[in-house]
């Protein structure tokens, strides 16, 4: 029997099961079915823990009425054939008339409101960013280093020869310096993974600025932009260290931000750390994400930049998981779920209010 | 009341190892399948040598856990697509040297193994909006309302055995978006087609 066909029989199984009609019989056919292979019950373990974790899909569904079945565009649903002239034209494809695993997903929830708070915040970053732009002096001392470095869209991982890996993300620059004393690494631009390997004699020390992050063994995530520094800890702990202050000690689990405002420590819930490390598997994450910073973050996998003229929908909450190479399928839902209107203008990607 | 019962059924089915099982083995199936579409050239047999790696595993791991389940679990999948090779012949030499390289590619698959909530939930809810919509009301209310069959039928205007097949090929794809396995709903695909049967 293929598995298809055991996948089937399990469902109709657990369907019978769950119903009311349910008997003593049934129940010595079911458990003579279970016992017939190992295969039975593991496909009907499949089953039921899927009927489990469904339970999780209450959560995310906005507005909901009790009762109400949320519409399809509870959730805006689309998928995109490889073919991008197609995709843009708008044309909604059957997902079962294509193997799902030749088709590009992607979900948003539900747009909310514009929020002028939003759009100052961002202004006030942009102002911050300037500031500290001018506020901090470029401090690198070139050592007889390796260098490594990815281009715009690339991602890589390096084997350092201590035996620590080194996963870069687009448009990124390490220098590496592995000595008897030290291993050090100076993040120049960009943000990196990094799975340490243990070796206390030789603290693994990644440098932004004059900010250090010192590990022994463990894995971390490091993200250098104009504001400062984020570290994400993802297993064991690390020392954040900066001149004129005291140590910070940030363990799995724990997120330091560093920028001209201080220090901040957060425990992100696991979706937000996917949302900061999904780049390792080739994705995007957003979450609730205003337009303007989910547009930032694709504009460093791309070269050909999306760019948005008009403030009013640069606030569009937006929510979904995209490829990192998939710019056609993160335009085709906003041209599809939002009023936003999309204009390829040689070089650059124009998005505009669609009047309707 | 009807959960009571259902919790009842279900406890009866499962043993703590079942639980262990769905835990810590089904829960890296995302992984496990990706690893299979890279190492093994002919993705129409994927779902059954899955299968065949979580029949072996279960039977092996009955007696004493693995105290490090994942890496059983690949090691599983290593040995067995070994003996497949052996005795096809037919394989091309790459996936022989992938699956010799499953080492560094573990690692590769699948930096993180806590998160994924939210891919979970925005998977769960495309193959949710791919149902027909007949199996859309009728798998929300039996899961998310809690409704009985019964009264889904009655809510729905449908008669209960309609109910059922519906809640079964809806959770069919369910699974398959809940485990990220979305390759083998090609052949299951073919036996049905949702959005056929919406007869409203």
């Amino acid at each position: 029997m293929s598995s298809t066909e055991i996948e089937v029989a399990a469902s109709a199984w657990f369907a019978m099961k769950q119903a009311e009609g349910w008997t003593p019989e049934r129940q010595i056919e079911f458990d003579a079915w279970l016992k017939q292979s190992t295969a039975h019950r593991i496909a009907f373990l499949r089953v039921s823990e899927a009927w489990k974790r469904f339970g999780d899909l209450d959560a995310p569904t906005i507005n909901r009425t009790p009762g109400a079945i949320p519409d399809r565009g509870g959730w805006v649903w689309c998928s995109l054939p490889q073919d991008a002239e197609r995709s843009l034209s708008g044309e909604r494809v059957d997902v079962h008339q294509n193997p799902p695993l030749e088709v590009r997903r992607t979900v948003a929830f539900a747009s909310r409101a514009l929020s002028p708070r939003i759009w100052r915040s961002a202004a006030a970053a942009v102002t911050l960013a300037v500031l500290a732009a001018i506020g901090l002096t470029f401090w690198y001392v070139a050592h007889q280093n390796t260098s490594y470095r990815t281009e715009v869209g690339q991602i890589r991982s390096v084997r350092l020869e201590d035996g620590s890996h080194v996963t870069l993300d687009t448009g990124s620059r390490i220098e590496v310096a592995v000595r008897a004393d030290e291993r050090r690494i100076d993040l120049i631009g960009g943000d990196a993974y990094f799975e340490v390997a243990k070796d206390p004699a030789r603290p693994f020390v990644v440098s932004v600025e004059r900010a250090r992050v010192v590990a022994v063994g463990t894995q971390f995530y490091v993200e250098r932009d104009d504001n400062g520094l984020i570290v994400l800890v993802t297993e064991g702990k690390i020392r954040l260290e900066r001149p004129a202050e005291s140590p910070q000690e940030v363990s799995a689990g724990s997120e330091a931000r560093l920028d001209a405002s201080g220090l901040r420590m957060s425990h992100p819930t696991d979706m937000e750390v996917e949302e900061t490390l999904g780049w390792r598997n080739g994705y995007l994450l957003f979450r609730d994400t205003a337009l303007v910073e989910a547009v930032a973050k694709f504009n460093r996998y791309t070269h050909k930049k999306m760019l948005i003229e008009d403030p009013s929908i640069a606030g569009i909450r937006i929510g979904g998981h995209f490829r990192l190479d998939d710019v056609q399928g993160f335009l085709w839902l906003l041209k599809s779920g939002f009023p936003i209107n999309v204009d390829e203008r040689g070089d650059r990607i124009v998005l505009t209010k669609r009047s309707s | 009341m009807y959960f009571d019962r259902r919790a009842r059924y279900l406890k009866a089915v499962f043993t703590p190892f079942d639980q262990w099982f769905s835990e810590q083995i089904l829960s890296h199936e995302v992984s496990l399948t990706r690893y299979l579409h890279r190492v093994w050239p002919n993705m129409s047999e994927i779902p059954d040598l899955r299968q065949d790696i979580y029949v072996r595993v279960y039977e092996n791991a009955k007696d004493s856990r693995p105290a490090s389940p994942r890496a059983f679990l690949f090691a599983t999948a290593r040995n067995l697509l070994t003996d497949h090779i052996r005795r096809s012949r037919v394989v091309s030499i790459e996936a022989t040297a992938d699956v010799a390289a499953f080492d560094a590619l573990v690692d590769e698959v699948s930096p993180e193994r806590h998160v994924g909530a939210t891919q979970e939930l925005q998977s769960l809810s495309l193959a949710f909006d791919s149902l027909s919509d007949k199996c859309r009301r009728v798998v929300w209310l039996r899961r998310i309302e809690g409704l009985s069959q019964r009264q889904t039928a009655e809510r729905l205007g449908l008669r209960e055995v309609a109910v059922e097949s519906q809640l079964a090929r809806g959770m069919r794809t369910l699974a398959r978006a809940v485990f990220g396995s979305n390759d083998g709903g090609k052949d299951a695909d073919k036996s049905y087609k949702p959005g056929a049967d919406d007869d409203e």
